[in-house]
């Protein structure tokens, strides 16, 4: 069966996907802690 | 999203992909059988691009009745998710093409269209940058995006199907019920996923928005 390249297509589409969102995760985790540090600082 | 939420939609989205690549026979009367499979990522995705702009919209709506900057942010993320799923099934779209049609861009009524939706979205993307004022730009993309968004299903569906003769798109596709196992619930994924985006994109806003606020008063402050 010649499925290799749709793999590639979906594993591409939905690993992006899942990666991309952890990613904006940690990035608002970090933000959210800078944002009480700066209202701490205040 | 609970890390519980988070591994059941991991663990879904791979039964789904499980599905599809184990289980789901070839699709008969295509090109190629194998790969016309692709269908059960590209339908799923302009799916969700609608339920996305249908949430750009209600935030829209939401905006525009109560004048409160939420909403406004909300209708952001709904059209910036809708963007994002429109240029998938675009991508999705064009390899489907090249495996069926011979070529990635055939220039049919449906590609084209789906094409200007994509510049209907960058344009409001372009509108919001050019206003400075947070009200008078809220108020604007509210209006905007409610036409974007009606412009979605138009533009993507209904005059592709029932204006236009001419297409290499089958006007009224029929899936047997295999395709259909897998296309509805890698739909659910998507969507599900979407929930976890778009909440998680809001609250990003927000913060960048409090921390950006709380850097200009420092700022004044200093100076």
């Amino acid at each position: 069966m010649n499925l290799l390249p749709m793999l590639i297509v979906a594993l591409m589409i939905l690993g992006g996907l899942f990666a991309f969102t952890l990613m904006t995760e940690r990035r608002v985790a970090t933000a959210e802690k800078r944002l009480a540090e700066l209202e701490n600082d205040k | 999203m609970t890390p519980v939420a988070k591994g059941a939609l991991f663990v879904f989205t791979a039964a789904c992909l499980s599905y599809i690549f184990l289980k789901l026979p070839a699709a008969q009367g295509f090109a190629n059988p194998d790969l016309a499979r692709l269908v059960t990522m590209h339908l799923p995705c302009a799916y969700v691009a609608l339920v996305a702009a249908v949430i750009a919209a209600w935030h829209g709506i939401a905006y525009l009745r109560k004048r409160d900057l939420a909403s406004d942010i909300k209708s952001y993320i709904g059209a910036k998710i809708a963007f994002l799923y429109c240029f998938l099934t675009t991508i999705t779209g064009s390899m489907f093409a090249k495996v069926q049609w011979g070529s990635f861009w055939n220039w049919d009524p449906r590609q084209t269209a789906v094409a200007v939706l994509l510049l209907v979205y960058a344009a409001y993307f372009t509108l919001r940058a050019s206003i400075e004022d947070p009200e008078r730009r809220a108020a604007l993309s509210a209006v905007y995006v409610l036409f974007a968004s009606i412009l979605t299903p138009m533009l993507g569906y209904v005059i592709p199907t029932f204006f236009i003769d001419q297409s290499l798109h089958p006007k009224f596709a029929k899936f047997d019920v295999s395709y259909r196992m897998a296309i509805y619930p890698m739909a659910i994924a998507l969507i599900w996923h979407l929930v976890w985006m778009f909440r998680l994109s809001v609250r990003a806003e927000k913060v960048n928005q409090a921390i950006a606020e709380l850097d200009l008063s420092s700022e004044g402050g200093m100076a």
